[in-house]
């Protein structure tokens, strides 16, 4: 039988001999049932056994061996090399923490950020915690609910993933955050008032999280670190403890039905100019265009709705808008812990869509697709994002483009699109159908794909300067691409305020005006 | 070379070392000065592996007793075990099980929401109190998050410690490598508790971790203190074909079968009444016997008529584990398991608390030998036996620090130390230690498996003999300092052989077959010559054997049947 070989490309640096991290490959025979770390022992035991990592138990649990498996954050023991059909399988060390050595990196700060919040159950009375009697009981329910914050191993794939923690390593991060929910939500503890002012902080607590998902994403345990700092979130806007500028979006949004300060009365001023059904006042269409709050307030992000209106058009879809009676999705809202108003918006929401008879609609932004699609609850309508609509027109041959764009580009995957929901193909084929134009990926894409810090409530959060969209926009530049494309409000308004900061000479275009500067 | 200092010195983070830790640290208020060193980070141990339960009386009322536990123990134990350290260690362990509640630890529950316990193999009573089939993490969990509330310790990360420093039979500290820096540096303490696990790395298919290397067992060996009962390991009846990834006794706890290639339960044939759950030792000779006969190497674990439901509440790692690593769907598909190495029942001897014949030492965990698993460990006492060891040894080393002077650490021991990891490490040009590792492993599970025989066994010594001398002269690639893992192998491969020859030996001289000990050619447990622990002491020619007596207090050795 032949002996199948895979190369591996592994990255390697000793901080005694090398400037700088270098790339070697290694040539390992395959057998059946192979993981990465079976072939790293072989590398260390047969090629090269300078080699150097981390492995103890080998069966995923003791967390020692995550590293960045052809870019995403794993465990070597756990990963079959037959499940990566990449050809070549590249190994760095994690991102996110100091490089020791080869695949090794500095977890002290990882482990010293446990202490300070009391990562530990509380009693008030501590003497007979520690002198048990009788045991505390436990529902099942609460134990199930708690198990799904709890099987965390440490490994540190949350914290690599974690775009805060590029510019911010105060930030306590996901894993610190979830274990601090998991104590503040189990019945025996008593500690939530000592913990809460801790954690409820934008500098390094749970206001950082712009709930971006790539820890939860790539968690070997699948932890739910998303829902535990939104969860958090709730219990700090229950006891009204929140920044004014937060309280100014809840409450804008309670008043006026958007976060961004408008009156209802205007949502629709965006249109001046465009003629669009409106469906509360009697007309009829196939499709509902749900606009979202940003494109219908937010000056930048108007032109996403009207360059999306005019696609619609030219391909004569019949489609209608809720006027002013549209209101705020509450995606952002249940983000920042406000579940009650959310829940009203959800209300308000679906009680338009039924008295409308709504069967399918679009929208601009992938936070309002995703509070439908998700947050939503059963639902009886059809939702798309804007992008998946449109690469379906394409498919079906109702859109077709005539002009020629020649210009070098990249686009930036909307967390909400993409990492939450999976959808990181169709804005990529409505962009590479564009005749003559030369599409090229960031090293951040897709899965682990940079947040513009934009999403998670963050829009109204007082954050430290620099914003995550300088280290994107940068990041678009060092490619030497002309224009960095996206598909999301936000994504749109914190990009373009990075380049304003920082200067830059790119341009910023919605994947929505890209197709119609080509039709 | 930097000199640190501490009260306590506690070597290993497993869920001894942690539990040792907190009960030093709650005993003083949260005041004894305490370092925890670890060769791994700590929540790396292999303790998180420990997938089961642990066993403790709780429900006295419901027929369970202290009794009960210890008698299951001792025979479990082929009656090696010393009656009064078990039971010490009953009547210790629901208060523990209590203790973790109160620190947080996910139990399990039953509908009325107290902690859940379910049966076990040689228990006659539904006795583990488990964390779905996370036991052992959520343990580690739970004293980890602990110990966070205490300033008074000191965590050493991935800190290799080399030797013990020991002066007239009075323990005064310890030398260790930092792996970040590279840098040997010396601790000074009061007190030490010695709590690194097992290392029966030394086999090839086996359970344990990679860092499972019995470090700790040959420091102490090499220090003088004497190994106990080394020749008994356990081979745990059910791991992963080929992994040796340990797929949990809670899977036939929780109702699943063992068959073989014809499809049978061929456990009636062994152990008629209990079954699938009889003790470790019996169940895994059935095994090898199956595989034997039918030549099929594996035989298989059914859990298929448990259902999903039950599958994904009370098993979901066995679950995730055949999934991942073999592509097996439990729900409808057979694991395929045969034995494979698991636990050391020997080690670093100590008496019922845990202390060993050194002043100021303590040893907890699988590294000690308090002799309550004898010649063979029920399911769900070791982890219960990490937590019982911990708090004692905890206990006592800091009531001891507290009544030791000031004094300075001999010069000439870290001297000497200082020169042997420098010669070690600058060896150019020998044998690669991966070889000799690999050589080792292969001739362990050839020879000093779970069937023994005298010329196995001496054709296993004289083969370890040449490793250790080759080993001599091995050499390392790596000569940097920082974070050099090929010298750490280099050092964990020395100890394992260490230990081979002490299994090895043990086990060619002990001429009976008592638990997990068993030879072809002593078919019998013979109480006559044998009732008595092995005592291997370190000599530059190989172990020296002594033996001592079994401490019997209730309950005389009769037939052991199941």
């Amino acid at each position: 039988m032949n002996k199948r070989y895979l190369i591996f490309k592994i990255q390697r640096y000793s901080p005694e001999s090398d400037k700088n991290p270098y790339f070697k490959e290694y040539k390992v025979p395959i057998v059946k049932g192979m993981t990465i770390l079976d072939a790293l022992f072989y590398v260390k035991e047969n090629l090269d056994s300078t080699l150097s990592y981390r492995s103890s138990c080998r069966m995923g649990l003791c967390g020692s061996c995550a590293m960045l498996i052809n870019g995403i954050p794993k465990l070597a023991c756990e990963t079959q090399i037959s499940d990566i059909d990449d050809g070549v399988i590249e190994l760095k060390p994690l991102p996110n923490f100091p490089l020791i050595k080869d695949l090794i990196v500095d977890f002290t700060q990882f482990f010293n950020k446990h202490k300070r919040v009391k990562t530990y159950l509380i009693r008030r009375d501590f003497d007979e915690q520690i002198h048990p009697k009788v045991e505390y009981l436990q529902e099942k329910n609460q134990l199930k609910r708690l198990l799904l914050y709890a099987m965390c191993i440490k490994c540190g794939a949350c914290y690599a993933s974690c775009p805060l923690m590029i510019k911010n390593e105060r930030f306590l991060g996901p894993e610190v955050l979830t274990k601090v929910y998991r104590y503040i939500s189990d019945s025996r503890d008593e500690g939530i008032d000592e913990r809460l002012p801790i954690i409820d902080s934008s500098i390094d607590g749970c206001w950082n999280c712009t709930t971006c998902s790539t820890c939860k994403l790539n968690c070997p345990k699948e932890v739910n670190t998303l829902d535990s700092i939104i969860e958090t979130r709730s219990l700090i806007v229950e006891r009204g403890m929140i920044q004014d500028t937060i309280r100014e979006a809840l409450e804008s949004t309670y008043l006026n039905g958007n976060p961004w300060g408008g009156s209802k009365w205007d949502r629709t001023a965006w249109m001046k100019g465009l003629e669009i059904k409106n469906l509360t006042l009697g007309e009829k269409a196939d499709l509902l265009y749900f606009v979202g709050c940003t494109p219908a307030y937010e000056n930048r992000a108007q032109r996403i709705a009207k360059a999306l209106t005019r696609i619609l058009q030219n391909t004569n879809v019949d489609f209608g808008i809720l006027g002013d009676e549209e209101v705020c999705c509450g995606n952002e809202i249940y983000n920042l812990g406000e579940k009650g108003l959310f829940e009203m918006l959800k209300e308000k929401n679906l009680e338009l869509f039924n008295k409308y008879n709504i069967t399918r609609l679009i929208t601009s932004s992938p936070h309002c697709f995703n509070a439908f699609k998700n947050r939503y609850g059963k639902i009886s309508f059809e939702v798309q994002h804007y992008t998946q609509y449109i690469a379906e027109l394409i498919d079906k041959d109702k859109l077709k483009f005539s002009k020629k764009i020649e210009k070098k580009v990249t686009y930036h995957d909307p967390c909400y699109l993409g990492k939450i929901n999976g959808i990181y193909d169709a804005p990529r084929k409505i962009i590479e159908n564009i005749p003559g134009i030369k599409f090229e990926e960031m090293p951040r894409s897709k899965r682990m794909s940079l947040c513009c810090e934009g999403g998670g409530g963050l829009m109204w959060v007082k954050v430290a300067a620099p914003r995550l969209g300088e280290f994107r926009v940068k990041e678009a530049l060092e490619i030497g691409a002309e224009s960095i494309l996206t598909a999301c409000p936000f994504c749109f308004i914190m990009l373009d305020d990075a380049i304003k900061m920082i200067n830059a000479n790119i341009e910023l275009i919605d994947v929505s005006e890209l197709v119609l500067s080509a039709i | 070379m930097e000199i640190l200092s501490h009260d306590i010195v506690i070597i290993g983070s497993g869920i001894a070392g942690l539990r040792a830790a907190l009960e030093a640290s709650f005993n003083t208020n949260g005041k004894l000065d305490i370092a925890l060193i670890s060769k791994t980070h700590v929540m790396r141990s292999h303790s998180v592996c420990a997938e089961g339960g642990t066993a403790a009386v709780l429900r006295i009322e419901e027929g369970d007793s202290f009794e009960l536990h210890a008698w299951d123990t001792i025979k479990g134990s082929d009656f090696l075990a010393d009656q009064d350290s078990v039971e010490l260690f009953v009547k210790l362990m629901p208060k523990e099980i209590l203790l973790l509640d109160h620190l947080g630890i996910l139990w399990s529950r039953r509908e009325d929401g107290k902690i859940s316990q379910r049966p076990f193999g040689g228990h006659s009573f539904p006795r583990a109190c488990y964390a779905q089939d996370r036991t052992g993490l959520y343990e580690m969990q739970t004293l980890y998050d602990t110990l966070q509330r205490f300033d008074n310790v000191t965590i050493y990360h991935e800190c290799y410690v080399t030797s013990l420093i020991i002066d007239n039979n009075v323990f005064k500290g310890l030398t260790a490598i930092e792996l970040k820096s590279g840098n040997l540096f010396a601790i000074k303490a009061k007190a030490g508790v010695l709590a690194t696990g097992g290392g029966a790395r030394c086999y090839n298919f086996t359970t344990f971790s990679h860092t499972t290397t019995g470090d700790g067992q040959v420091m102490a060996y090499k220090a003088g203190l004497p190994i106990k009962d080394f020749e008994f390991i356990q081979f745990h009846p059910t791991a992963l074909v080929p992994s040796g990834i340990l797929i949990s006794e809670a899977a036939r706890g929780e109702g699943g079968y063992l068959i073989n290639e014809r499809g049978e339960r061929f456990m009636k044939k062994y152990a008629p009444e209990y079954m699938e759950l009889a003790p470790r030792d019996i169940v895994a000779r059935a095994v090898m016997k199956e595989i034997e006969e039918s030549k099929s190497g594996c035989v298989y674990l059914d859990l298929r008529h448990l259902g999903e439901d039950k599958i994904r509440e009370k098993l979901p790692s066995i679950y995730e584990i055949c999934k991942k690593f073999a592509g097996i769907n439990i729900v409808n598909e057979l694991i395929p398991v045969k034995p494979a190495a698991h636990y050391n029942m020997g080690g670093v001897h100590t008496d019922s608390n845990y202390a060993t014949p050194v002043n100021g030492l303590w040893a907890a965990g699988e590294v000690a030998c308090s002799s309550i698993h004898g010649a063979n460990r029920l399911g769900t006492n070791s982890t219960a036996e990490c937590l019982v060891s911990g708090k004692i040894a905890g206990a006592k080393a800091a009531e001891y620090a507290n009544s030791i002077n000031e004094f300075e650490l001999p010069k000439e021991a870290i001297k000497k130390e200082e020169d042997r990891i420098y010669k070690l490490i600058s060896k150019e040009q020998g044998d690669s230690i991966y070889d000799i590792r690999k050589k080792l492993r292969e001739i362990m599970d050839k020879y000093v498996y779970i069937f023994r025989i005298e010329n196995g066994l001496k054709i296993a010594i004289r083969i370890i003999k040449d490793l250790k001398s080759r080993y001599e002269n091995a050499s390392i690639d790596d000569k940097t300092k920082i974070y050099n893992t090929d010298f750490i192998s280099m050092l964990e491969l020395g100890n394992m052989l260490e230990l081979s020859e002490i299994i090895a030996m043990g086990a060619l001289l002990r001429t009976e077959s008592r638990g997990a000990h068993y030879r072809l050619d002593y078919p019998e447990r013979d109480d006559v010559n044998w009732l008595k622990h092995t005592l291997a002491y370190w000599t530059v020619d190989g172990p020296k054997f002594e033996y001592i007596p079994v401490r019997i207090t209730k309950w005389k050795p009769t037939i052991r049947k199941y």
